[in-house]
């Protein structure tokens, strides 16, 4: 059966300019994809028993007929195709801690087709699982990618797919979603390889700062811009359909947010009330947005209807109250108060309006964020140095999760089994990637500035 | 000016046109997601880049609110003449979480008022600030609670409220790189900028 199913591409295609009240220089780039910051990824640890696995180098091959030539056309080689897609497989399951990836060269074959395959090559080589695969050049930029999934044990493919008439720029695409599909056969849980995260990156040219919030793959490259500016660009968070990013700019000089479509088509101010506009957390069925607004005094958390954009106040503290999150119901909210001195997560709920505190463990507690499952808070814990703590709302076990320095904005991975954060190194602001039971680890850095702020986008449903 | 305006309205059009073959991917369903904003809702001010999805963009005036510039510039040099009127740098700094003013805070406020009160044609604007420790959504609301405490005293002073403009800009724009102590301590500030 031939299936053409590639995610849908995010790039924005027409340049918008934004009139800006004081002259501050503000640019949505919206229009092809330079490269503005490749995150480079840095594993630090894994499993002990990450699972052997080969991922075969793919077979490269042309559909095209020769068109006038008698002559055979010379056999393609691996190196003239677009993309090594074993390769970004064998990274993404690496990344995951839980897999350890023959490498090339160890392999006794390199099939390409089921028929090449010899099973008994691979069993000493620990190797219960393999992927083989093709790419065939189907002309003008398209190709077809084919992948065999094998169960050496068992000498039989266990998943077989094949993609039809893939442009060229999605190739890295359909290779995260062949590493989602291995993941899953495997380990039961559904890979988050192929979903994009959005942070914010700053460069100082002489005393200026250049702010970017910028998208790219959940392995870092494709790195788009999407808002450019000389003020501060913070706190990006993903529509649940992952088409929009609410974010707060000062590009007016304060904070506002905003709201923009990733396809370019619109942007709209939301908030810009008088003094802090922030915080903005989308509710889990889009309709409404949780913000930190301190309108009416001191800084509560508002709820405001996206498409009315009527506000309801949820907290009335003279306390900071901030850095709401929603819980996969939909039916309560965690937040930070500082309230009892010190900021502590607390849950509200919508239908009574009743507050309790869920955070107790160390001095410090801010920053929120719910697992997909509702299962766990991760949270950013302050004792001495800020961490991020996990919190299980099951059995109220705490854990304190990194040993990084000056960790924060922490961020779920879609499936729940990493969480993306923020810490400082060397100076210098990077992101970093564990997982919830902190066995494994990662650092995402740009090359030639600070990164901050990220947020893990969602499962693209097509 | 205007014609500038104008050269970059062609400008932007032109780009505009030159990339405006849609992907044929998007046009499904993004149309009908919160196309219908409700302009006139209390608070809420048009953006500017719904409609047409185009607008001019101003030539950027270099270093305008850029904040303060080092704090250098201001001032003389309060060391060699005693006689004179002890004068102050227009920051007032803040311990670790600290958002109260003490009576030396509350000097530096009082001595920026008096300038204020001399010269009913000035307004302030006071930015708050933190170090980079702590999250940055709750920093936003603390360096909010820094510039309104300079804000309410100053108040107290005599100033009208409507010639006080009260911003925070959290811990995103440090006076000092740097994680340690001394740049964190330079960096929990209010800055007063009166013109």
């Amino acid at each position: 059966m031939l299936m053409v199913m590639f995610r849908q591409v995010v790039k924005p295609f027409v340049t918008l300019f934004s009139q800006v009240k004081i002259g501050l220089t503000l640019c949505i780039i919206l229009f092809s994809s330079p490269l503005w910051a490749e995150l480079t990824i840095e594993i630090s640890e894994s499993y002990d028993n990450a699972i052997p696995i080969a991922i075969v180098p793919f077979g490269f091959e042309t559909a095209v007929l020769p068109a006038v030539a008698e002559k055979n056309p010379p056999p393609l080689s691996q190196a003239q195709a677009p993309l090594d897609l074993a390769q970004v497989i064998s990274a993404d399951l690496r990344r995951s801690g839980q897999f350890k990836p023959l490498l090339p060269s160890a392999m006794p074959s390199q099939p390409h087709n089921i028929e090449q395959v010899e099973f008994r090559q691979w069993r000493p080589l620990d190797i219960d699982n393999m992927l083989i695969g093709k790419l065939v050049d189907q002309g003008n930029g398209f190709y077809q990618v084919d992948m065999r999934f094998m169960d050496v044990l068992r000498k039989k493919q266990v998943l077989g797919k094949r993609w039809n008439q893939v442009p060229k720029e999605n190739l890295r695409q359909i290779a995260h979603q062949i590493s989602d599909l291995i993941y899953e056969e495997l380990t039961g849980i559904r890979g988050a390889f192929n979903t994009q995260i959005a942070y914010v990156t700053m460069r100082k040219k002489g005393k200026k700062r250049h702010y970017t919030l910028e998208v790219a793959d959940s392995d870092g490259f494709n790195a788009q811009a999407i808002l450019k500016s000389t003020q501060p660009i913070m706190s990006p968070s993903w529509s649940p359909d992952g088409k929009k990013l609410a974010y707060v700019s000062f590009e007016n000089g304060r904070s506002e947010v905003f709201i923009q479509s990733l396809d370019g088509q619109y942007r709209h101010k939301v908030a810009s009330f008088k003094g802090i506009n922030s915080a903005p957390a989308w509710s889990p069925d889009g309709k409404k947005l949780a913000l930190t607004l301190s309108k009416d005094g001191s800084a509560d958390v508002y709820i405001m209807d996206v498409k009315t954009r009527k506000l309801k106040r949820l907290t009335k503290k003279w306390s900071i109250e901030t850095e709401a999150i929603w819980a996969p119901n939909g039916k309560s909210l965690f937040f930070n108060s500082d309230r009892r001195g010190q900021p502590q997560v607390f849950q509200v709920f919508l239908d009574t309006l009743e507050i309790r505190r869920v955070s107790f463990e160390g001095r410090y507690n801010a920053n929120p964020e719910i697992s997909p499952n509702g299962r766990y808070l991760a949270m950013v814990h302050g004792q001495g140095g800020f961490n991020i703590g996990l919190l299980d709302l099951y059995t109220d076990e705490f854990n304190v999760l990194t040993d990084t320095f000056l960790d924060e904005s922490p961020s779920f991975s879609p499936n729940g089994e990493m969480i993306l954060y923020a810490m400082n190194r060397n100076g210098k602001g990077q992101l970093a990637v564990v997982a919830i039971d902190g066995n494994t680890s990662q650092i995402l850095r740009v090359k030639d500035g600070e990164v901050r702020e990220p947020a893990w986008g969602p499962f693209l449903t097509e | 000016m205007v014609q500038f305006k104008k050269i970059f309205a062609i400008a932007a059009m032109a780009s505009l046109a030159a990339c405006s073959s849609p992907p044929e991917r998007y046009t499904s369903s993004d149309a009908e997601v919160m196309e219908d904003t409700a302009p006139g809702i209390q608070g809420y001010e048009d953006s500017g880049t719904e409609g047409s999805g185009v607008e001019v963009l101003p030539l950027n005036r270099n270093g305008q609110n850029q904040g303060m510039g080092s704090a250098q510039d201001m001032g003389g040099d309060p060391m060699n003449d005693f006689e004179e009127a002890e004068t102050f740098e227009p920051v007032i700094y803040f311990g670790l979480d600290q958002y109260e003013l003490d009576d030396e805070k509350t000097k530096v406020v009082k001595y920026f008022a008096q300038e204020m009160l001399n010269n009913e044609r000035l307004t302030v604007k006071i930015k708050g600030h933190t170090d980079e420790r702590g999250t940055p959504e709750y920093n936003l609301a603390l360096g909010e609670r820094r510039a309104k405490s300079v804000a309410e005293a100053m108040m107290l002073f005599g100033v009208a409220e409507s010639r006080i403009e009260v911003i925070s800009y959290g811990e995103e724009m440090p006076e000092e790189a740097g994680s340690n102590e001394a740049a964190w301590q330079k960096n929990r500030r209010a800055e007063l900028e009166i013109r």
